[in-house]
């Protein structure tokens, strides 16, 4: 219905020539693939629980084995390879073809699947080399988004084809597609099954191996670490039971990973943002709200989670119970405080008035403090157990990704309250935000006092019942 | 005799159903006490109790000469250590850094305690773990870095709870070692076991704790006269009531 050859389409959409329309089905094609990337995931063999039938006696070599064939067979991998038998079965045209892509899907799988080991074990052992990967990525994007005339190239569809198409052809997508549906000769056709054989062979002795060193390092290995005075340090800056709560918390692959991305997409939008405008300003004083609330949940959010049972040790040493509840909100605000102090330094940078830099630290303080109130409340009552938590896992992490969209959506709603500039009002504005605060810092306060008896009645009897 | 633990009239219930029902026990200075109770007993609540985790409903439990409530927690936590099962350790410190952080909790001199830690260390054969992370231990070198952290702390009254599980025998026959060791000191050792051949020959005297209530308490004398005519399993399967199995429902086997 839709395409290039209709005359009403011509007429309405006269840029929606065939390379178009391939270049369109090649972006599709990717999108799916990359879908399919994300949604692959090696934690779906739960390669903890199927250890235990090494104990009942079930051979490795066999378990390997039925591990890598059920994830190939678990059913959001699988929809994904039926989803392209269907569609790439769709170019097919001979036999021949019809036996291409379906080793083409298989050998996709193995592909994907080898490629999120090597991710997994990657960011297992070099986690600070793919976080500064993965900060470089973002950082070129932002460049490269910050140069180019977006107007032209988003304006002007009829450009994407000549712009993308001479190196699209070559993405997963691309390849899918040239294999699967160009007319190949017999002999080429019978080169590419071999070839794909060869790949799929390969492909089952690494995942093979992947699946049974896995299985084998329970524990993973046993690695030295340097003796660190970390500890001593963390001591000096948060107290003994701040030191302890922060160094759980900060020795989360999460938490890095967590504030790695929020100061990146902040600084990317307030390059895109800061424009002179009050919506650009609106926006600029959220996403920089959004450093200090990200700190705050990422220490308050779970604040007993991270320890977990760890806590009942701390809670049986000669320590008074309310310290140890205590002194880990007060580690959680002077770290917030490190993500407060950025906005200090960043908004005179940005904004000569200094009423208008008086009005961003009274408001992003304004919704510090909401969440603040909101999460000393939340991580008594919503006290969950974080187990394995997994690197950029949306499915497990520390804070999940539907709090983070969420509080990003609260914070843009508090934003409309506190950031517009109104000229004539603006010392007002600032004075009513103020007033708000002390009646929010009140509240925490109080609440502060009284947090170790619902500290003694929630949280505790739940850790001691994980026992 | 000197008491290092008195219970009186202890309730604890979860939800209404009682775990505990007015326990009273009283555990003498300087010995090696014996609970032991078939499973769901209430050892481990007890245990929870007495190490200041759990509150309890009713009763008056003294430790040390002093009363277990809020203004006494500091000075009675100074004197009690505990190895629950499983043990509790920091799973992101190395052994090392686990086992100063927790003795400087407990306000131990740092003079001279790195030697402690690593003799203790090297006596349980888990100094190769000393700069390990917890999280990277078995399970058997778990238990034994909570044992040794515990006796660092230098303890009036040591809680253990199944202290022996998962550790090899080598490793359990030097626990015990380290435990009459401190008996000779005067530390009060207080084990709970399902498993009577632990609690046999270690401890002075036994109590035996079944459906939250103590139905027995044996010392030393009393125990020699009943072991006359029958093995501690057996005393303990006739207080306890415990039913024959019925040997029928496994003819298959």
């Amino acid at each position: 219905m839709f395409a290039p050859n209709i005359e009403v389409v011509q007429e309405l959409y006269p840029w929606f020539t065939e390379e178009m329309q391939f270049f369109a089905h090649l972006f599709f094609i990717n999108s799916i693939w990359f879908t399919q990337l994300f949604f692959t995931k090696i934690s779906r063999l739960h390669l903890s629980e199927n250890r235990k039938f090494l104990a009942f006696g079930m051979p490795l070599k066999k378990l390997t084995n039925y591990l890598n064939i059920a994830g190939f067979l678990q059913p959001i991998h699988l929809f994904f390879s039926i989803f392209w038998i269907f569609y790439l079965g769709l170019f097919a045209q001979t036999f021949i073809q019809y036996f291409i892509v379906i080793l083409l899907v298989v050998v996709n799988y193995g592909i994907i699947s080898s490629f999120k080991w090597r991710l997994k074990n990657a960011s297992i052992d070099y986690l600070k080399l793919t976080n500064a990967l993965m900060a470089t990525v973002i950082i070129a994007l932002v460049v490269t988004l910050s140069y180019v005339d977006l107007n032209s190239t988003i304006g002007q569809p009829e450009r994407f084809a000549d712009l993308f198409l001479p190196w699209i052809q070559f993405t997963p997508g691309g390849l899918l597609y040239t294999l699967s549906g160009h007319p190949f000769e017999l002999t080429s056709s019978l080169l590419i099954i071999a070839l794909l054989t060869a790949a799929l062979v390969t492909l089952s002795f690494d995942l093979y191996y992947h699946t049974k060193s896995s299985l084998l390092n329970s524990f993973g290995t046993q690695k030295k670490q340097k003796v660190s005075k970390r500890i001593r340090l963390y001591t000096k800056i948060f107290g003994r039971q701040g030191a302890k709560f922060f160094h759980s918390v900060w020795s989360h692959s999460y938490t890095k990973n967590q504030l790695l991305i929020t100061f990146v997409i902040t600084g990317m939008y307030i390059f895109l943002f800061h424009d002179g405008t009050s919506a650009g300003d609106v926006i600029v004083g959220v996403f920089l709200t959004f450093i200090p609330v990200m700190i705050l949940m990422l220490f308050m959010t779970n604040m007993f989670g991270f320890e977990n049972r760890e806590l009942l040790l701390v809670i049986q040493s000669p320590v008074k119970t309310a310290d140890v509840a205590i002194e880990r909100v007060k580690t959680s605000l002077i770290c917030t405080i490190f993500g407060f102090a950025v906005i200090v330094i960043t908004t005179p940078f940005l904004y000569s008035a200094p009423a208008t830099n008086i009005q961003i630290y009274t408001g992003a303080l304004f919704i510090c403090l909401v969440f603040l109130n909101y999460l000393l409340h939340s991580s008594i009552k919503n006290y969950e157990k974080i187990e394995d938590v997994q690197l950029s896992s949306l499915s497990n992490p520390v804070i999940p990704a539907s709090v983070t969209f969420t509080a990003m959506f609260i914070i843009l709603l508090l934003g409309l309250v506190s950031f517009p500039v109104i000229n004539q009002f603006q010392w007002t504005h600032i004075i009513l935000l103020s007033i708000c605060n002390c009646i929010l810092l009140y509240l925490f306060w109080k609440r502060l006092r009284n947090i170790i008896n619902p500290f003694k009645s929630q949280v505790v009897p739940r850790l001691w019942n994980e026992l | 005799m000197e008491r290092a633990l008195t219970i009186h009239n202890l309730t604890k219930s979860y939800e209404r159903t009682p775990v505990l029902s007015n326990l009273e026990l009283d555990v003498p200075t300087g010995t090696i006490f014996g609970l032991i109770g078939p499973n769901g007993a209430g050892k481990s609540t007890l245990i929870g109790i007495l190490t200041g985790l759990l509150d309890y409903d009713e009763g008056e439990i003294t430790i040390n000469d002093l009363e277990l409530n809020t203004s006494n927690e500091i000075e009675i936590k100074k004197d009690v250590a505990s190895v629950l099962q499983p043990p509790l350790l920091f799973e992101n410190f190395t052994s090392y850094e686990f086992t100063s952080y927790v003795c400087e909790m407990y306000g131990i001199s740092k003079n001279g305690l790195s030697d402690k830690i690593r003799s203790l260390f090297t006596y349980f054969e888990i100094d190769e773990f000393i700069h390990v992370k917890v999280r990277q231990l078995s399970s058997g070198s778990r238990k034994k870095l909570a044992f040794c952290t515990a006796i660092l702390t230098e303890p009036k009254l040591f809680f253990l709870d199944e202290p022996f599980e998962s550790v090899d025998v080598i490793s359990i026959g030097r626990m015990k070692a380290v435990l009459r060791r401190l008996k000779e000191k005067g530390t009060t050792i207080f084990i709970t076991s399902h498993i009577l051949e632990v609690v046999e020959n270690l401890c002075d005297d036994i109590a035996i704790l079944h459906n939250g209530e103590i139905l027995a308490y044996l010392d030393t004398e009393s125990r020699k006269e009943l072991e006359k005519n029958s093995s501690l399993s057996e005393i303990f399967e006739d207080y306890v009531n415990a039913r024959p199995g019925n040997d029928e429902l496994l003819d298959w086997i």
